[in-house]
């Protein structure tokens, strides 16, 4: 059971559940649709068959109001969850609403037994920026396996949460996913770290390889000028390597929070349309990706205070 | 002589189509379909409406006066109308277009080439190196140009075989000026390539777009080329080689992005935007709309009946509106 299987259970067990059909037999044959806004360069990777399948999706007389993307491992969700939020007419049209991964837990563990590593590249991308990693065939699991795998996953994805399912989703199971994904509101707050009160992660799992979860957190009222100034150094300096960037701004003046998601070159910012955490005075910055520098992004951040 | 100024709009029509508006196609003849979101089609006139024909429906067009085919994401080419419906699966399949007898319909890395005597039979199918198809014009006789992730290729239908190809990132629109021989790409970037279409190479490069242009038109002669992208259009005027002859004028057309865009006879243009506002325009005086439109949601296609002033809107609720375009005159 992969992606496909699962969005297909999920739609049966929730008729409010649309899972779109973007193509027809012999779809196992066709490529993913990757262009790129300057050639050749991988950080504007942009999924066209995925653009144009959900435009085709939200466009119509009755749309959905939420939207959950469903992938593979092996799928390049950063490159996917880019394409969606950075595409002007998508944009108008989709408001991200979570990321699920469906992986094989038996694989996975016995590939982290074998080589410590439950990949590498875009598998182990997919995993670091989802909201919800789901476990097929963790019923499987010897007690080892399990102990590998939890822990190799607790280090790569503390934003996330995992729900766990056998061979087959069962109708009781398929309405408990069901309930849980349609419950995310990931992409439109910061994400509740370390699935539970926010914890301080800094530099978890810090290597090249393997990406980082750093949360930043201030109390002082912020700068809006600053605060820009510091998301574009930021894109600048990490955009190449960032897979999940979220954050909640408590700006000086404004009653409101200002929200940013983003990934890769790309974040856009906007006024929240109800209070958070930041109505107190708080501000949250999570980051998600390859080669952060907590000092650095540390230091930054502090600067954005009103002086 | 023409004066564009006292340009009026007058409705035919007005309707709905089930599931929300995506495609219009004019036959040669002036018969017009209609394809709603959920494969509901309207035929020629408000009461003529079929059951869901095609469940994702992509691109379709009208082969001669009589039958129509409909490129679908998930069923292929699906052909209706006077005849046996019938569909054939291609791969991906995204555009489609039939001229004088030949249906050519672009899938995922290949094209499926239809003639009259097999449209309810396999075509014949050319791999075109340019990954997944996301334009396709004809531009005269049995060339057709074919707009991939990769590039662009010129096809000789009869023959089967690819005549030319250029390497370029991410073709999303094209528009064609067959007796001209002009042709203009759009790719990812935003940038426009001006195309001579008897000596294929990557062409004329038009900057200035910081955001993607989405759509295109060009005027028959070839002279004139319209982009737009987010709420601005620009116009570009130019020369024999396809030198821009002066700076391009750039409107703020739209108060929300252009989701759609035409050129139609007396080089008139229609654009429709994310709310629901049809503008035409006149390249005689691009400053401001000649004549508008209002419609109830997002416009998602506006099509001209091919040498005529008759015009075609839908929207995203599926709102259909014919309506008359009469171009002003002045003594």
């Amino acid at each position: 059971m992969g992606a496909d299987d699962l969005v297909g259970q999920l739609a049966t067990a929730n008729d409010r559940i649309v899972a779109p059909t973007w193509h027809g037999p012999g779809a196992g044959l066709i490529r993913a649709d990757i262009g790129h806004r300057t050639p050749g360069c991988p950080c504007c990777a942009m999924r066209l068959d995925v653009i144009d399948g959900l435009m085709r999706t939200v466009r119509r007389a009755t749309r959905p109001d939420r939207v959950f993307l469903v992938a593979d491992q092996d799928d390049d969700l950063a490159s996917i969850v880019y394409s969606v939020l950075s595409d002007s007419d998508l944009m108008r049209h989709v408001r991200l609403d979570g990321v699920a991964v469906v992986i094989d837990a038996v694989a996975t563990a016995t590939r982290i037994a074998a080589t410590g590593s439950v990949g590498g590249g875009r598998d182990v991308d997919g995993l670091a920026l989802a909201d919800v990693i789901v476990l097929r065939r963790f019923g499987d699991l010897t007690h080892g396996g399990f102990e590998g795998l939890t822990t190799v996953l607790d280090e790569i994805n503390v934003v996330g949460t995992r729900l766990t399912v056998g061979h087959q989703l069962s109708s009781t199971a398929a309405g408990d996913l069901a309930r849980a994904v349609t419950g995310l509101d990931a992409w439109n707050h910061v994400p509740m770290v370390g699935r539970g009160p926010l914890r301080l992660v800094s530099g978890v799992g810090v290597t090249r390889e393997r990406p980082s979860t750093i949360l930043l957190r201030q109390t002082a009222p912020l700068d809006a000028a600053a605060v820009d100034a510091w998301l574009d150094r930021v894109i600048d300096s990490y955009g190449p390597g960032l897979l999940r960037l979220q954050a909640e701004f408590a700006v000086e003046g404004d009653v409101l929070p200002v929200r940013c998601h983003g990934v890769r070159s790309f974040a856009a910012s906007y006024m929240s349309d109800h209070a958070s955490a930041s109505q107190h005075g708080e501000s949250l910055v999570v980051l998600v990706g390859h080669g952060l520098d907590a000092t650095d992004l540390a230091s930054g951040f502090a600067s954005t205070r009103v002086q | 002589m023409t004066d564009h100024l006292l340009t009026s709009i007058d409705e035919r029509w007005r309707s709905t189509v089930d599931g929300g508006g995506r495609l219009l196609a004019w036959s040669t003849g002036g018969r017009l379909l209609v394809v709603g979101a959920d494969g509901h089609t309207i035929v020629d006139e408000p009461h003529k409406t079929t059951e869901p024909m095609t469940p994702d429906p992509v691109d379709a067009a009208w082969i001669g006066e009589g039958r129509v085919v409909i490129a679908d994401a998930v069923l292929g080419a699906v052909f209706a109308g006077s005849g046996p419906s019938e569909n054939n699966d291609v791969l991906g399949a995204s555009r489609v277009k039939s001229v004088d007898g030949h249906t050519v319909l672009g899938g995922d890395d290949v094209v499926a080439l239809f003639d009259a005597a097999r449209h309810t039979s396999s075509p014949r199918v050319v791999g075109t190196g340019i990954g997944p198809c996301h334009t396709l014009d004809h531009i005269g006789g049995s060339q057709w140009a074919v707009g991939g992730t990769r590039g662009l290729i010129v096809l000789d239908a009869e023959a089967g075989t690819v005549e030319a190809r250029v390497d370029l990132d991410g073709v999303r629109a094209s528009t064609a000026a067959a007796t001209a021989r002009r042709f203009v790409v759009a790719d990812l970037g935003g940038v426009l390539h001006v195309l001579d279409l008897d000596h294929i190479t990557p062409g004329i490069e038009l900057h200035g777009s910081a955001e993607p242009v989405r759509h295109l038109a060009v005027g028959a002669a070839g002279d004139l080329v319209v982009a737009a992208a987010q709420e601005d259009l620009s116009w570009w005027r130019l020369d024999a080689v396809g030198h821009p002859t002066h700076e391009p004028e750039w409107v703020a057309a739209h108060d929300e992005p252009v989701t759609a865009l035409a050129m139609g006879a007396s080089d008139l243009v229609a654009s429709g935007d994310a709310g629901g506002t049809v503008r035409i325009w006149s390249p005689l005086m691009i400053d401001y709309p000649v004549a508008s439109l209002a419609l109830d949601d997002e416009i998602v296609a506006v099509a001209w009946r091919p040498g005529g002033t008759t015009l075609a809107v839908a929207s995203m609720s599926g709102s259909v509106v014919v309506c008359d375009v009469t171009a002003g005159a002045l003594a």
